[in-house]
């Protein structure tokens, strides 16, 4: 086994209890669907509010994605991550309010001409910790208007792959898309991420030109 | 092995994935080229910058809106 450098980014691991809790809430037991509800909200918020851009959208995306998880959830053969299976609800249900919002012109499988000016061809190291850089507030302005900036393909793939911590298969299964389409995505959204982010994270007198 | 190879396989060698022997070889352009060096540890920087921001808080009451609409509309 070659030696590594950096531990991989792995996904976090499923919790225990999941499957008895989900067993109960299919069965009706709404403590158990709530335990679940509480358990997830969070995160789907977060994934609402960085589809919709908006906190109302956001608020309206995280009720249609729990109403529709219970109604659904007889459904769920626990062959699959139960949050994996509510990121695909929470993100039909923002396609629709996109959709609703711009016309049927929002797509996820459209190629998205690539961004001159990603590629390195400079040596840049960046400041060693971007978090003591700026304030709390400051970092997640900057860090939620890169993302702004990238298509919608690129932000939804990051956000699950990167931030979410999905697979590729199970992002690929989320999104409808190729486990190809989804690397391809991934690395387009990586590379301009952190060609964005080096504006403001590049260290002082780090940047020497080759 | 150069550079155009290792933004290839970038995303690959990030996650960990890919054969050990081919890992090697990336490893061994990196040791020799500070671009992509410095490419592979500010792309680890994003995923890392991002990964590290807490969740954001739910608005007041929004969890129990949420739950007073699932009984609602599915009569729980």
């Amino acid at each position: 086994m070659a030696a590594r450098p950096d531990p991989p980014l792995s996904a976090p691991p499923v919790p225990e209890d999941e499957r008895e809790l989900v067993s109960k809430a299919q069965a009706g037991d709404r403590a158990a669907f709530e335990i679940l509800v509480q358990r997830y909200e969070r995160r789907i918020y977060r994934l609402a509010l960085r589809m919709m851009g908006n906190q109302p959208d956001a608020e309206d995306v995280l009720q249609e994605t729990f109403i529709k998880v219970y109604s659904k959830l007889h459904q769920f053969q626990q062959q699959s991550r139960l949050y994996t299976w509510i990121v695909r609800i929470a993100v039909n249900q923002a396609l629709m309010k996109l959709r609703q919002r711009r016309g049927n012109t929002v797509s996820l499988d459209e190629e998205v001409a690539s961004e001159e000016g990603h590629l390195p061809r400079e040596v840049a190291d960046w400041h060693p910790d971007p978090e003591q850089q700026y304030q709390s507030a400051e970092l997640a302005d900057i860090l939620q208007r890169s993302l702004e900036a990238l298509p919608l393909p690129y932000k939804l793939v990051f956000q699950l792959r990167d931030v979410e911590e999905l697979s590729t298969e199970e992002t690929a299964e989320a999104l409808g898309l190729t486990e190809s389409a989804v690397k391809s995505r991934l690395l387009r959204a990586r590379l301009q991420l952190r060609a964005r982010l080096g504006r403001h994270f590049r260290a002082k007198g780090a940047d020497s030109g080759l | 092995m150069g550079c155009e190879e290792l933004i290839e396989h970038l995303s690959a060698y990030l996650d960990g994935d890919g054969e050990a022997g081919h890992r090697l070889e990336l490893e061994a352009h990196l040791h020799s080229c500070p671009v992509c060096r410095s490419l592979v540890d500010t792309c680890r920087q994003t995923i890392r910058v991002f990964r590290g921001q807490a969740l954001p808080e739910l608005p007041a009451a929004l969890h129990e809106r949420v739950m007073a609409r699932v009984r609602r509309e599915n009569k729980l």
